[in-house]
């Protein structure tokens, strides 16, 4: 099975090299960063509870869970995946706003860091996770259900 | 560094590279010096009310505290922020603190950290309030 942490080896290799890396190898490898590791919780996540995100990625919604949690070790994960997240939309958007060779740097650090925790997160931290998950997402998709 | 909606084919090059293992820097250099004066730029969207306002020069304080025990120390820019946000005179515009090493250059890992602990200082941040509205940027 593929392993998304090498997704940051990716970008690593994109943005560790002596020459100055292009604005599109920049703006790739912020996005190769978090893909790391959102894919890397999400698979544990789905190693506990199988099927738990559907056929949907659920991105903002994993972030925001891990982010506003009650145990500040899953609220430290959130913050890091949030920042991904904001870095690699900005990447992949927003076409005039900067993204920096630092900020790229720092995103593959990061997310090093943040696989670490994700690692470490035992099965109450991954129910916890998923309860909540589960709770957004039935309300987001109430709320589709009832606009339809 | 941006890219331009007209250059966007720049995405190919980079399909190319990543397929052609030769034209990538294979070597991570995790612990490369690289000579810039780095900032971390921590943005807080504010809204209208009073209470939020409060709450925000709160964690302007508590954030300049943690800054210095990070050996770091903060622009005037920051201070510029507390006051505006003090004379309730801003709406809605998103106001950015800048914090700037004390030395005049440091290390990528330094600045790894710097983005590091302040996720974690704000991830610590009792009111929640405040941590949904800030980001951090470390340039």
């Amino acid at each position: 099975m593929f392993d998304p942490n090498d997704f940051n080896g990716v970008a690593a290799d994109l943005v560790n090299g002596e020459a100055v890396p292009s604005p599109a190898c920049i703006r790739t490898a912020v996005g190769r960063s978090y893909y790391s590791q959102y894919g890397f919780l999400k698979h544990r996540l789905e190693q506990n509870y199988s099927g738990s995100f559907g056929d949907k990625g659920w991105h903002s919604q994993l972030c925001l869970v891990c982010s506003e949690s009650t145990q500040k070790g899953i609220r430290k994960i959130g913050k890091a995946l949030e920042h991904l997240w904001e870095l690699r939309r900005d990447a992949d958007y927003f076409p005039n706003r900067e993204v920096t060779l630092t900020e790229a740097q720092g995103a593959v650090d990061l997310a090093v860091k943040c696989h670490e925790r994700i690692r470490n997160l035992g099965d109450n931290d991954l129910h916890q996770i998923h309860a909540e998950l589960q709770l957004l997402i039935a309300h987001v998709e109430a709320g589709t259900r009832r606009r339809l | 560094m941006t890219l331009e909606y007209a250059g966007t084919s720049a995405w190919a090059g980079v399909a190319t590279a990543i397929t052609s293992p030769s034209a990538v820097p294979q070597t991570a250099r995790l612990s490369q010096t690289v000579k810039l004066q780095p900032t971390a730029v921590v943005t807080v969207p504010l809204r209208d009310e009073m209470e939020e306002r409060r709450r925000i020069i709160q964690f302007i304080d508590a954030l300049k505290a943690q800054v210095q025990r990070m050996g770091l120390h903060l622009s005037s820019t920051l201070l510029e922020w507390r006051q505006y946000a003090a004379d309730g005179s801003t709406s809605d515009v998103p106001l950015t603190a800048v914090v700037i090493f004390a030395s005049t250059s440091a290390s990528r890992e330094q600045r790894s950290n710097v983005l590091s602990d302040l996720l974690d200082f704000i991830a610590e941040h009792k009111d929640a309030a405040v941590r949904q509205r800030v980001s951090v940027r470390v340039r």
